[in-house]
């Protein structure tokens, strides 16, 4: 097996070639967001006019800018180096011959290497400025699929140098550089590990938690996509550091792109020796391979994620033993997610002592964060612990459409649901949310403007922790049951007086669950008798919502009569205009709002309970010319 | 042992133990809907908190566990709400307009709700009503008054929430999801009591149930219908059929199960002198809280109107009707016609038959009426022959048959050897036993290693290779050659597989450590004696290779019937006497019986509890025999076939109304009580006995009670000494005698496979035949129909073109039969297998009387 000195050489070339190429280099970043935007076909139209061209074609993975996707960075022997958003497949022919020859100035989002006229510096933008890379040192960089191109950015070197160290002095350098559980637990990584170090069963295991479910979140994903070495990196020193001698990723079945290039990261890895015995000339004797989850929210909890590898039901289990104690199959087993190992990899490349420079006093370095909702720039971002999140929303670039910032729902379904006014003066750090009986989660924050609705909000969560409730304890099970049920009469309008008391009763029997999934599971409600009452008790007294986003509180009103409200009328899935029912249609209608967003001038959503507009019918002959 | 204080008061209890089963012990209630004494807690319904000072807010007490010092109280008022608002929740998915409603305890059935509440949904109409766990905790935690109660006025999400329906599909369970709270407990006594798996959690969220295999119906599950889930079941979501809405019993009495020599103890529970439920009997530490199917449900395999409830005699030949009879009159005739036998042909020309069925009390007398009173050495029971062979082989190789081997050891065991046909089905019980074992439970676990000897694919074989064990698959007839092979260290390897024998021989370098506790079961044939003495042979020589002086200890031979080691230790045995004493004349067995009735020498047979037209191989010419017989007396509460060609049938009572003692494979003397009415005219067998005995020989027996003759066995009876009357429920003691010696005996050759293409048909006690059903020929005697077949290998079935449910037609030298055919890979390629009590014993119409397997041609029915 070659050592690592001579994987070095090969690594620089490799990255040498791609970083200064000879001659253009297009490349595309291919990731889950990027797919969905249309980057594939971007990719496939770009290789097609390679030869022709005179450039090449590389892939990349995500750099986070989910907003701005497809993107395409040009890379020049020159050292210049832009990066374009928004390139489509039908922008492409245009845009290679041009971006080939020179700068394609409507496209271009900012400059990473070189010049360009008129075209700003990346890292000057208020979106990059803000954001500390460690932890995406090589996202949107190197081909995640391709292993030399990460050990010429320097991968692997962290590991080889973590082995010179004795594995005590490692884990008190994981401690004491303050990294803890960025999953949302917040647990001491170097305590943890210690456990696992000082468990006397033999073997040892190691958990990789990828079971990313939180809606609004998707670190993990970016990283696995992206960087798939530094968690592999991170595993080993992980694994020098604990004794153990194999791990799982545990990774969720929706990230099919995630699955593809862990494995091929691994077999990459057991072939060139990295994985699987002796990993380069270290001696440490390390192999890891990829459990593919079902779907159940709860596998994310580390014992539920154990009982799933476990071939067992995907249940949390009743703790002690701990999984430091008894955990893949009954051994001890130390779980993180992926954002922590691919950290230790971080804090190994800046080191120790750089690494304390940014964060605050509690928590050093840096955190990834998805921004997602009512925000124009959708994506993930790296910043230092303690940045605000005012200042966060700055740097993506506020609401949307200059609407108010009305709440933040952060880190998931279990973490909380805070008002702008508490939220926006918060520092990104576990401890400012604990005060205020939150998490900050695992990294998902999504803003909501002031055209949503708290309760419709509270309906949907309560659906999914319903929904996702393993079974095991009767007050999240039945307790989640009887959320949604008081939330959805809510939101019919069919509240009653003794609901905020039944919640009450509901959010002290949560606290008797087992595992998080209970015990969290009234923290949104809490929140919203906490800092959203007043919007609640106009659903519930008034029986009317706010925002108009209550299905069962609202209905459509036809209040033009614009050739654009027949073509509502023909799409209404209804067909309640077309069967030349009066459109007062309130009894039939499903309330998907098409119509709506068909015609904006013709059809008004008004409160269902009061405030009635007359309305006009809609004459027979309108409806034959929509035809 | 820790100190804690429980509400104020100091008690002791052992450090690490369950803080629920430790307050439970003090006779402190507390609401604990999911947790199973003795398994790690599931800690689902949460509904069991209590408050330890210093934790942080309060403990579930299924997780917290036993500390020194602990400081616990569960009464106090808000730990008390804290319970309610769970329950509450609990509440809010059951039906449960009852379980909070003040005026609860003014209903009865019937009455018109006050609260105009559906009727369908109260616990009035529930079957499980006043024995209900959910109702009494509801109960005993004071739920229904509006502070604790949220849910008041309101629409419970029971009603709704569409609700599975229930399934009714079998004979013997029925499930109703709708009662379901989702403890989870049969999904653990099913998979970690009785390691069988059949019911799991399915589905998340709002839509878990419970689900047998793959969530179809009951029977089509992996299901053996032992209910251990019914057992724990906190609501009526899980409850025995037959009794569902019948078993608010009046009494419960405990007694023992007859169905094999396992002997679980046993509680009958009865109304107006009739059995309406039975449940395991904790008391017996080898049965524990479990049975199997056949304890629990066979107790009615068959309806009171096909027992006997009236007497009969035929005066006239053979053929002629049999008509009802007073007792007296019968006795009297009876008598006479004996007594007129006696002085013509003298009193060798009656025999007696005692039974494996009967009580040792109804067998000690049978043999003191045989040898005592008639005067005749003639005694034995039709199924004795292979029973009696395997006791012979053993007592030849340790000195007696009374082994000192203690079934609580094998769930101990380190290593066990298993050589049975199928021992899940023949002693279900033994086998749970094996099973833990081999996994323990989650709390315990265990890993023992399981040599499975069996030609036949049983549950077992399960729980052989994932666990370390290994499954040996001899021919049909060769197990006692396996187990002999496995005996030597250069045994005959050609019999088994060579990488099977090798694993076998290293787990039996494990056995011979005589720190490691061992277990060898033998299960002999029932019917082939041959097969049983050499199987013996066999067994005894390996246990005495693997354990040298200490091979009685390990060694278990386990009768087909229940009390057939009892019935030989009564003295029911032509050359042995009570106490298995040699028998002052020796006298003909069995099958003497028949060849000399044949002969014309022996002219009378009193039969007492035996039916050898369905236990005893060759039936043609047993039939025969009986009908030459000039006067024959059963004694029987069902009329069996022999008892239809009986001269005097006196109708005895059902098994579980009657007191005495029975002594089950380990010899271990286990208690019965009479927890039955007698039917109609029906009369205990013993009663019978001492009449006819007096009848006879005036005041020959002077007994009263049954206890009277216990007493006299206790007397009387070498090793019988601790079971007196006073004896109440289950004792530790055992008739076990210590081995005088250890010696290897040569074990005979095997009969010659039959010729190439033949067919070799075989059989054995199988699960869900229900003895008394089979007795009367009943249609249902396999309530579930599992069981009605011929089973054959897949590939003999395609040779000879047979279907799965194909009509077939089994032809032997003897006779022949006609099923339907199942195909499975159960039996082995050239064997045949027809389950032994199928339609009363049929197949022993098709074998020869020495019960050995025999070719047979299987042929698909012609369509008439």
């Amino acid at each position: 097996m070659p050592t690592y000195d001579e994987l070095k050489v090969v690594g620089d070339a490799a990255w040498t070639a791609v970083e200064k190429p000879a001659r253009p280099l297009f490349v595309v970043s291919i990731n889950t967001s990027s797919i969905a935007a249309g980057a594939r076909e971007t990719y496939a139209a770009l290789e097609a006019l390679a030869a022709s061209g005179g450039f090449d074609v590389m892939q990349t993975g995500d750099d986070g800018m989910s907003w701005a996707e497809p993107i395409v960075q040009v890379r020049k022997p020159d050292g210049q180096h832009i990066l374009y958003g928004g390139v489509t497949q039908d922008k492409v022919a245009d845009f290679a011959v041009a971006a080939a020859a020179g700068v394609v100035a409507n496209l271009a989002i900012g400059v990473i290497g070189g010049a360009a006229d008129g075209i700003p510096k990346l890292w000057d933008l208020d979106w990059a400025k803000m954001q500390v890379r460690w932890l995406m040192h090589n996202c949107g960089v190197i081909d995640p699929e391709n292993l030399e191109q990460y050990i010429g950015r320097g991968g692997y070197a962290q590991f080889v140098a973590a082995t010179q160290m004795s594995r005590d002095d490692l884990i008190e350098l994981v401690k004491g550089s303050t990294l803890r559980g960025h999953s949302g637990s917040f647990f001491s990584t170097g305590t943890k590990w210690s456990f696992l170090k000082d468990a006397t069963a033999e073997p040892k295991y190691l958990v990789c938690n990828a079971d990313e479910g939180d809606p609004g979140a998707w670190v993990n994903r970016v990283i696995m996509e992206s960087d798939p070495h530094s968690l592999i990196e991170g595993l080993l020193i992980g694994a020098y550091a604990t004794g153990a001698t194999h791990g799982w990723i545990y990774l969720r079945d929706e990230y099919p792109l995630a699955i593809e290039r862990m494995n091929k990261a691994i077999s990459d890895c057991l072939e060139r020796g990295i994985l699987g015995g002796d990993a380069l000339g270290t001696g440490v004797n390390f192999t890891c391979e990829v459990v593919r989850g079902a779907g159940a929210y709860v596998c994310g909890d580390e014992t539920g994620l154990i009982s799933s590898i476990n071939d067992e039901r995907g249940m949390p289990r009743i703790k002690p033993p701990f999984p430091a104690q008894s955990g893949v199959l009954g051994k001890p087993t130390n779980v993180n997610n992926v954002e922590t190992y691919a950290c230790v990899t971080a804090l190994m490349r800046v080191g120790a002592d750089t690494y304390s420079t940014v964060g605050t006093e509690a928590n050093r370095g840096t955190k990834m964060f998805t921004v997602s909702g009512d925000v124009g720039r959708t994506g993930c971002v790296e910043v230092p612990f303690g940045m605000t999140v005012d200042e966060l929303l700055a740097g993506i670039g506020g609401i949307n459409d200059g609407l108010a910032f009305k709440a933040l729902q952060q880190g998931g379904p279990l973490s909380g649901l805070l008002p702008a006014a508490v939220a926006g003066p918060l520092r990104l750090e576990p401890e400012p949310f604990r005060e205020l009986g939150t998490g900050m989660g695992g990294g998902g924050l999504i803003f909501l403007d002031d055209r949503r609705c708290v309760v419709d909000l509270n309906v949907m969560m309560a659906h999914f922790l319903e929904d996702e409730s393993c079974g095991r304890c009767t007050t999240c099970r039945i307790g989640n049951q009887r959320m949604v049920e008081i939330f959805e009469r809510t939101s019919r309008g069919e509240g009653r007086g003794e609901d905020v008391a039944h919640l009450k009763s509901l959010d002290a029997s949560f606290q008797y669950s087992n595992c998080f999934h209970g015990t969290l599971s009234p923290t949104i409600m809490r929140n919203t008798l906490q800092h959203f009452r007043e919007e609640y008790d106009i659903h519930l007294n008034e029986h009317r919502c706010p925002a108009q986003v209550c299905e069962g509180l609202v209905k459509y009103v036809v209040v033009g009569n614009s050739p654009a409200l027949a073509e509502a009328a023909a799409i209404c899935p209804d067909h309640i205009a077309a069967k030349g029912v009066q459109p007062n249609m309130d009894g039939r209608c499903s309330r998907g709002g098409a119509c709506v967003e068909v015609a904006p001038d013709d059809v008004a959503v008004v409160d269902r309970f009061d405030g009635l507009i007359p309305l006009r019918e809609i004459a027979p002959a309108d409806v034959a010319r929509a035809g | 042992m820790a100190k804690l204080t429980l509400n104020g008061v100091e008690v002791e209890a052992e450090a690490g133990a369950p803080l629920v089963e430790v307050i439970k012990q003090q006779g402190v209630w507390i609401s604990n809907l999911c947790y199973i004494d003795g398994l790690a807690p599931y800690a689902g319904c949460r509904s069991c908190l209590v408050e330890v000072e210093g934790a942080r807010g309060l403990q579930l007490s299924c997780t917290a566990r036993v500390a020194d010092g602990m400081v616990v109280n569960t009464e106090k008022q808000p730990i008390k709400e804290a319970r309610q608002q769970v329950l509450a929740i609990i509440n809010a998915n059951h039906s449960d307009r009852c379980l909070s409603c003040h005026r609860r305890v003014k209903c009865m059935p019937g009455d018109i709700c006050l609260r105009d509440d559906v009727v369908t949904h109260r616990c009035v109409t529930c079957s499980k009503n006043y024995r209900c766990e959910l109702q009494t905790t509801n109960e005993l935690l004071d739920m229904g008054f509006e502070n604790v109660e949220p849910w008041i006025l309101e629409d419970r999400t029971y009603y709704q929430t569409e609700q599975p329906d229930p399934d009714r599909a079998n004979p013997f369970f029925e499930f109703d999801p709708q009662m379901c709270i989702l403890c989870t407990r049969c999904v653990r006594a099913c998979d970690e009591i009785r390691h069988t798996s059949a019911i799991s959690l399915s589905n998340k969220g709002y839509t878990s149930r419970i689900a047998f295999g793959a969530g179809g119906p009951i029977q089509d599950s992996n299901c053996d219908f032992c209910g251990a889930c019914i057992d724990v079941c906190p609501t009526a979501t899980l409850m025995e059929k037959p009794n569902k809405w019948i078993a608010r019993t009046e009494d419960w009495t405990s007694t023992t199960c007859n169905s094999c020599s396992v002997g679980c103890t046993i509680s009958v529970g009865t109304r107006s002198g009739r059995a309406v439920i039975v449940k395991p009997d904790y008391v017996n530490p080898v049965s524990a809280d479990q049975i199997c199917i056949r304890g629990r449900f066979h107790y009615d395999a068959i309806p009171d109107k096909q027992r006997l409830s009236k007497h009969y005699v035929r005066r006239g030949p053979t053929g002629t009707p049999q008509f009802p009879a007073h007792w007296g009159e019968l006795v009297a005739y009876a008598s006479e016609q004996l007594k007129g036998i006696i002085a013509k042909d003298g009193a060798s020309a009656v025999a007696v038959l005692g039974s494996p069925f009967n009580t040792n009390e109804e067998n000690y007398l049978a043999q003191k009426l045989a040898r005592d009173v008639i005067g005749t050495p003639h005694i034995d029971f039709s199924s004795a022959a292979p029973n009696r062979a395997a006791g012979r082989a053993i007592e030849a190789a340790f000195g007696t048959e009374a082994l000192a081997s203690d079934a609580i050891n094998i769930a101990r065991s380190d290593v066990i050897v298993v050589i049975a046909d199928d021992l899940e089905e023949s002693h279900n019980v033994f086998s749970l036993r094996v099973k833990d074992a081999v996994v323990g439970q989650p709390v315990a676990p265990r890993s023992g290693k399981l040599i499975l000897v069996s030609s036949q694919r049983g549950e077992l074989a399960d729980f052989c290779e994932p666990y370390g064990g290994v499954w040996l698959q001899p021919r049909v007839g060769e197990e006692a050659l396996a187990a002999g092979a496995l005996a030597k260290a250069d045994g005959e390897v050609a019999l088994l597989g060579e990488s099977d024998l090798v694993v076998a021989r290293n787990l039996l370098a494990e056995a011979r450590d005589p720190s490691n506790i061992v277990s060898i079961i033998y299960a002999p044939h029932p019917l082939d004696a041959r097969a049983a003495a050499e199987g013996a042979k066999a067994v005894a020589n390996l246990a005495i290779a693997l354990r040298g002086d200490k091979a009685a200890e390990s060694l278990f031979v386990l009768p087909t019937e229940a009390n057939a080691n009892g019935a030989r230790d009564m003295g029911v045995d032509p050359e042995r006497g009570a106490g298995r004493v040699a028998a002052d004349a020796s006298g003909m067995d069995f099958a003497g019986m028949i060849d000399a009735t044949h002969a014309g020498t022996l002219k009378a047979m009193v039969v007492v509890g035996d039916n050898p037209l369905m236990f005893a191989p060759g039936t043609p010419r047993i039939r025969e025999a009986l009908e030459k017989l000039e006067f024959v007396i059963v004694i029987d509460d069902v009329m069996t076939d022999t008892a239809k060609l009986a001269h005097c049938v006196f109708a005895d009572v059902p098994e579980y109304a009657k007191t005495g003692t029975f002594s089950n494979a380990e010899r271990r003397v286990n208690r019965l009580h009479a927890a039955l009415d007698a039917i109609g005219d029906a009369r205990p067998a013993l009663l019978a006995l001492t009449d006819l005995a007096n009848a006879l020989k005036p005041d020959a027996f002077a007994y009263d009670h049954p206890d009277a003759v216990t007493d006299e066995i206790a007397a009387r009876v070498a090793g019988y000494e601790p079971f007196t009357s006073k004896f109440e429920r289950w004792s530790k003691a055992r008739v076990a005698e210590a081995a005088t010696k250890s010696e290897t005996q040569t074990v005979g050759t095997q009969p010659a496979a039959p010729a190439d293409g033949q067919l070799l048909l075989t059989t054995s006690r199988t699960l869900y035949t229900s003895t008394d059903g089979a007795a009367v020929h009943a249609a249902d005697a396999d309530k579930l129909h599992r069981e009605e077949f011929v089973e054959m290998h897949p590939a003999d079935a395609g040779a000879l073109q047979v279907l799965d449910g194909n009509d077939v037609v089994l032809m032997t030298e003897h006779g022949e039969l006609s099923l339907k055919a199942k195909l499975s890979d159960r039996v082995q390629e050239g064997v045949v297998f027809v389950p032994y009590y199928l339609d009363g014993g049929a197949v022993c119409g098709l074998i020869a009387s020495d019960g050995a397997p025999i070719a047979v041609q299987v042929k698909v029915a012609v369509a008439v």
